[in-house]
């Protein structure tokens, strides 16, 4: 099994994705009370891909979320990111690597209250190391990006749920991250405001920036690349609803590597 | 299940989940109690009797010595007699006095308590304080002593006395005695029956009472002061309650009758009442027993640490009754609310600092200005209010100031703006915390600025003697009752002689004086006199005016009466450096400073303008701040009162030894005091107010962990450091204790205002540097390195919770 595992590690890292998660499983708990939360997951994105990922209350959605963004560790398997190993990081290392390369949109709590929406979007850069005034000027023009840039100044308890959202993804945007992952990121919103919503993350993945979104909108199909549906921790499908795009064409060639060759673009 | 008891059990676990937040009250609680007892203990303690009384509420003077301990004895009035002489020692400079009392009455005891070995139990044996053989002799050890030799079999104190220095022994009479100062006799009381003898003097001692009016006082302090914490306990009580909201709303829709909340909110404020106060009242306790030494020798008296149960009684209930009903409050004030608006538990609006600050420097000022005038006026209640006023006031500023620094915060770092803005948030309970901690530091800080100002007063007036000066003074010359008559020229001149041959290295110069006859003191106007006023008390270092030029100031008739005139003879002058600075001629007195003040019906102004050399002195000295010129002394002879002996550098103990073993009678030796300064007091202050602030500091880092850990962990999930969390709580807790300090530090200058303003003796406007550099740079650090420590490192795997 170990052999099978390195083999397909070698294989999903020569394919060029940006992330793979290979034979992860999570528990929670102590044995008589285990939950198992993940069990042998694999799981890749690709350069300018936006995977969705489907399944019932409590079949691992956030846990496969977090797992893949480094706010949690595997108890089993492991994760790949941009040719490093997640688990071997150092937890400075790792934070670094949250810090440069990949933002969240949670479905809730997803913005500091003593920050307004600019500092908010501008804190990753602050945190590393970028000067207060640079990194405003940023995270303003990213604000207008998603239609806020004048709200710069307002805190989030003055801001409304569509409008907080945005912040969030604007934030996960900053410093040109290569993986945006966000759960449920319309769940709490009209269905109007979280279509605006998932407009957003679709024109995220340009530039080779993949998204992640997890999802019980049943219009999927009409915009993601892909669609990973999750059943008791485990992937119980995964299908691509529009065989004639970029991927799509890939995925039917059997080969992701020659979909990035084709349209994928790699930094 | 009862619905009462639903209820209990609700909000018994509404505490088991809010207990940090309780702790914090009960802290606050605990500290309040603790100062209110300190003060009361303290002030109760200190206004026991008098050094010269005992236990006696008046003295009886009479001719008939026999007849009146006749009536005592018959009375059943407790009464004690004291005989006091002055004895010479053999081979040294000056008496000793020598005390007699029955040893344990109950009226004289405390003026000669045995503090080790035994009473004497004959005319051979003697009991002394510690200090009256200039710690050579201990027990055990024989001593030459009025033309006996006499063992030390005890050790005495007087307790009302500390520094009093004297010799006890049986029977006075014993001794070859110099002076005689005659039996006193104290009553515990005066009696009726005292009125059959003849020729009878009583004079009564009301210093008993005073102990009634202090507690009063004391107790209106503490009442105002419970207040205060009633504000802030209350607060606290709000804080939980608006985290709550949603809870009561659950509870009020689960069909709770709205009084049962209340009283179940009250029973929890009064337990929170009786442990806060319980514990404060053990801590008043144990810091006024730690206190106990140094105020022992502030005050010069041993206290007794008596716990007064009636005048503790107010502050005991209050302690109980005031989280009661700030419990009560909150339950009270959200039953008002539809149960609707208590489940949405909506964001409440931001409280109105800026009207609160308005009010608090309004009462501020107030305050100021009655602790001003109820002071110069000597009107106790308006100064009491105006106390209490001051610090109400500014502790109103706290909320603006919170909102401040969240302000401010915009031009911090991360970590430091979230704690800015977080406290700003949450201002109401910010500003309790900071209310607390600036409490805390409050009363240590006004010690340090009252104690700096006195000090900075004792330099500007410096010590009647320099390090390098003693003076010889003919008997009786001080203290202020000095007559002429019986200052003994030969006795004077032998001891200069016998002093310059024994301790050549002293340079010694005669002091001189003249007294004016009173008749030749005034003008025509009846207000001028001929002598200058010999202004200025001189100041040893713990304040008490040990060589004042005698009668400086006017009484309340206008005139001015000068008994008595230094002289500033050639030798005096050359001897203290200021030859060259006086020209005879022009001038009839010199001065010291740039210009000498004397007080005349309260007001300031310049004495003899026309008259007097203003002039730089070089150094302390024990001769007064005026001098006169020979010339003008007129045609009073100059008489020589001592010596004023100056050596090359300080006084070495080689040197002072000498002199006292010189073979000098009948004169008085005076010595430069040992520099007293009130730094230990104010160390003591600072840091026991720091640690109370610690305290206070660590229940709000556990408070705030739980809340903080939201943030943190978003903040990890950017990319921060597991440390980001840590610097927030760091930040947060050094700021709370910045703004406590700063609040500390406007109330701790207070006191300073009265003193500053008053027309005699007024104190300099000083800054402490050392207690400023505690309370406002190093207690914030200390803070800051507290919320550091105690917030935990943020786990590497970060919690799902925060964030589905
Ligand atoms: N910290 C935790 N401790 C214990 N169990 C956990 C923890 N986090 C998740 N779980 C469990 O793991 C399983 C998967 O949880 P997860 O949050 O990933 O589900 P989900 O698919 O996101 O569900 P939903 O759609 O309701 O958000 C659940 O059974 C959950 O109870
Ligand atoms: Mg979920």
């Amino acid at each position: 099994m170990s052999t099978a595992l390195s083999q397909r590690t070698e294989y999903s890292q020569a394919a060029g994705h940006l992330i793979s998660l290979v034979g992860v499983r999570r528990t929670y708990g102590e044995v008589p009370r285990e939950v198992v939360a993940l069990d042998h997951v694999d799981f890749q994105v690709a350069p300018g891909e936006m995977v969705a990922i489907m399944g019932p209350s409590g079949s691992g959605k956030s846990t496969l979320l977090t797992i893949a963004g480094g706010l949690e560790s595997p108890t089993q398997g492991s994760v790949h990111f941009a040719g490093k190993q997640l688990e071997q990081l150092s937890a400075k290392d790792l934070a670094e690597v949250r810090r440069r390369h990949i933002g969240f949109v949670f479905q809730g709590f997803n913005l500091l209250d003593g920050l307004t929406a600019a500092e908010n979007v501008a804190a990753p850069l602050e945190i590393d190391g970028v000067g207060i005034g640079a990194a405003r000027d940023e995270a303003n023009r990213l604000l207008t990006s998603v239609g806020l840039g004048d709200r710069g100044d307002a805190f989030p308890d003055d801001l409304s749920g569509g409008e907080r959202q945005r912040v969030a993804i604007a934030r996960g945007l900053v410093g040109e991250r290569r993986l945006l992952l966000a759960d449920e990121p319309t769940g709490a919103l009209d269905s109007q405001t979280g279509q605006g919503v998932l407009d957003l993350l679709r024109s995220a993945c340009v530039g080779g920036r993949g998204v992640v979104v997890v999802t019980h909108d049943p219009n999927v199909a009409a915009w993601a690349h892909r669609v990973v549906t999750l059943r008791d921790g485990r992937v119980e499908s995964s299908y691509r609803p529009n065989p004639t795009d970029q991927f799509g064409a890939a995925y039917s060639s059997g080969s992701v590597g020659a979909a990035e060759h084709n349209g994928g673009v790699v930094r | 299940m009862s619905a009462r008891t639903f209820v209990r059990r609700w909000s018994w676990r509404q505490v088991r989940k809010e207990w940090r937040q309780y702790i914090v009250i009960l802290a606050m609680l605990t500290i309040a109690v603790a100062a209110a007892v300190t003060a009361m203990l303290t002030v109760y303690n200190l206004t026991g009797g008098s050094s010269e009384w005992g236990n006696g509420g008046a003295e009886v003077t009479t001719e008939d010595e026999e007849a009146l301990i006749r009536v005592l004895e018959s009375s059943d009035t407790a009464y004690g007699v004291i005989h006091e002489v002055e004895v010479d020692r053999a081979g040294v400079v000056g008496s000793v006095q020598v005390r007699a009392t029955e040893p344990n009455n109950p009226i004289t005891d405390p003026l000669a308590t045995l503090t080790d070995g035994r009473w004497p139990a004959g005319d051979d044996e003697i009991a002394i304080t510690d200090g009256v053989f200039f710690d050579q002799l201990k027990i055990g050890e024989s001593v030459e002593l009025g033309g006996r030799s006499v063992e030390i079999v005890g050790e005495v104190e007087n307790t009302l006395q500390l520094s009093e220095e004297f010799v006890f022994a049986l029977d006075p009479a014993v001794f070859e005695v110099q002076s005689d100062s005659g039996r006193r006799f104290l009553v515990a009381e005066f009696n009726e029956e005292l009125l059959s003898l003849s020729n009878i003097g009583v004079s009564t001692n009301d210093g008993p009472s005073d102990r009634t009016v202090f507690t009063i006082m004391v107790n209106v302090v503490i009442a105002f002061a419970m207040l205060e914490v009633a504000l802030l306990v209350g607060a606290g009580f709000a804080v939980i309650a608006r985290r709550r909201t949603r809870q009561y709303g659950l509870l009020a829709a689960a069909g709770a009758p709205p009084s049962m909340v209340k009283s179940a909110a009250a029973t929890t404020g009064a337990i929170i009442g009786v442990v806060g106060t319980v514990t404060g009242f053990v801590l008043g306790i144990a810091i006024v027993s730690m206190l106990l030494p140094a105020m022992e020798t502030t005050v010069d008296q041993r206290i007794s640490l008596a716990i007064p149960p009636l005048a503790l009684l107010p502050t005991l209930l209050l302690g109980v009754l005031v989280p009661t009903l700030a419990a009560r409050r909150p339950a009270k004030a959200l039953n008002r609310l539809s149960i609707a608006a208590l489940l949405s538990s909506t964001r409440p609006r931001p409280d109105p600092v800026g009207r609160l600050a308005v009010l608090g420097v309004v009462l501020a000022g107030l305050g100021a200005v009655m602790f001003v005038v109820g002071f110069n006026n000597e009107d106790g209640l308006f100064a009491v209010v105006g106390v209490l006023l001051g610090p109400i006031g500014l502790l109103l500023l706290a909320p603006l100031l919170v909102k401040g620094m969240g302000r401010l915060a915009a031009r911090f770092p991360l970590s430091e703006r979230l704690a800015g803005r977080s406290m700003a948030r949450y201002n109401r309970r910010s500003a309790s915390m900071v209310a607390a901690l600036g409490l805390a530091l409050a009363i240590p800080m006004g010690l340090a600025v009252v104690t700096t100002s006195i000090d900075q007063r004792a330099k500007a007036r410096p010590p009647s003697l320099a390090d390098d000066q003693l003076i010889v003074w003919g008997e009786d010359v001080v203290p202020s009752d000095f007559v002429l008559a019986e200052v003994d020229p030969i006795a004077i001149a032998a001891a200069g002689e016998t002093l310059s041959a024994s301790v050549p290295e002293l340079d010694l110069t005669p002091i001189q004086v003249v007294v004016p006859n009173p008749d030749d003191s005034f003008n025509e106007e009846g207000r001028t006199m001929q002598f200058p006023i010999l202004g200025g008390e001189l100041y040893n270092g713990s304040n008490e005016c040990n060589f004042c030029s005698i009668n400086t100031i006017g009484n309340d008739k206008e005139e001015w009466l000068a008994e008595i005139a230094w002289v500033a003879t050639p030798e005096m002058l050359d001897a203290l450096g200021l030859s060259d600075q006086w020209d005879d001629k022009t001038a009839s007195a010199l001065v010291r400073g740039p210009g000498h003040a004397a007080i005349k019906d309260g007001e300031r102004f310049q004495v003899f303008d026309n008259v007097q050399v203003a002039t730089e002195w070089p150094r302390a000295t024990a001769i007064p701040e005026v001098l006169i010129s020979p010339s003008f002394a007129g045609e009073e002879q100059p008489t020589t009162i001592g010596w004023l002996a100056i050596s090359d550098g300080p006084l070495s103990d080689a040197t002072i030894d000498k002199v006292r073993r010189s073979d000098l009678s009948g004169v008085k030796l005076a010595l430069p005091g040992p520099p007293a300064s009130r730094w230990t007091l104010r160390a003591l202050g600072l840091a026991i107010g720091s640690l109370v602030g610690l305290g206070i500091t660590g229940s709000v880092v556990v408070l705030l962990a739980n809340e903080l850990a939201r943030d943190s962990a978003l903040l990890a999930s950017l990319g921060a450091s597991p440390r980001t969390g840590r610097r927030m709580m760091a930040g947060i807790a050094g700021q709370l204790a910045l703004i406590g300090g700063l609040i500390a530090v406007a109330i701790g200058y207070l006191p300073l205002a009265p003193m500053m303003s008053e027309p005699v003796d007024q104190f300099p406007f000083v800054v402490p540097w050392g207690s400023l550099l505690v309370v406002l740079v190093i207690f914030p650090l200390a803070a800051a390195a507290m919320g550091w420590l105690l917030s935990r490192r943020a786990a590497r795997g970060l919690s799902l919770r925060y964030f589905v």
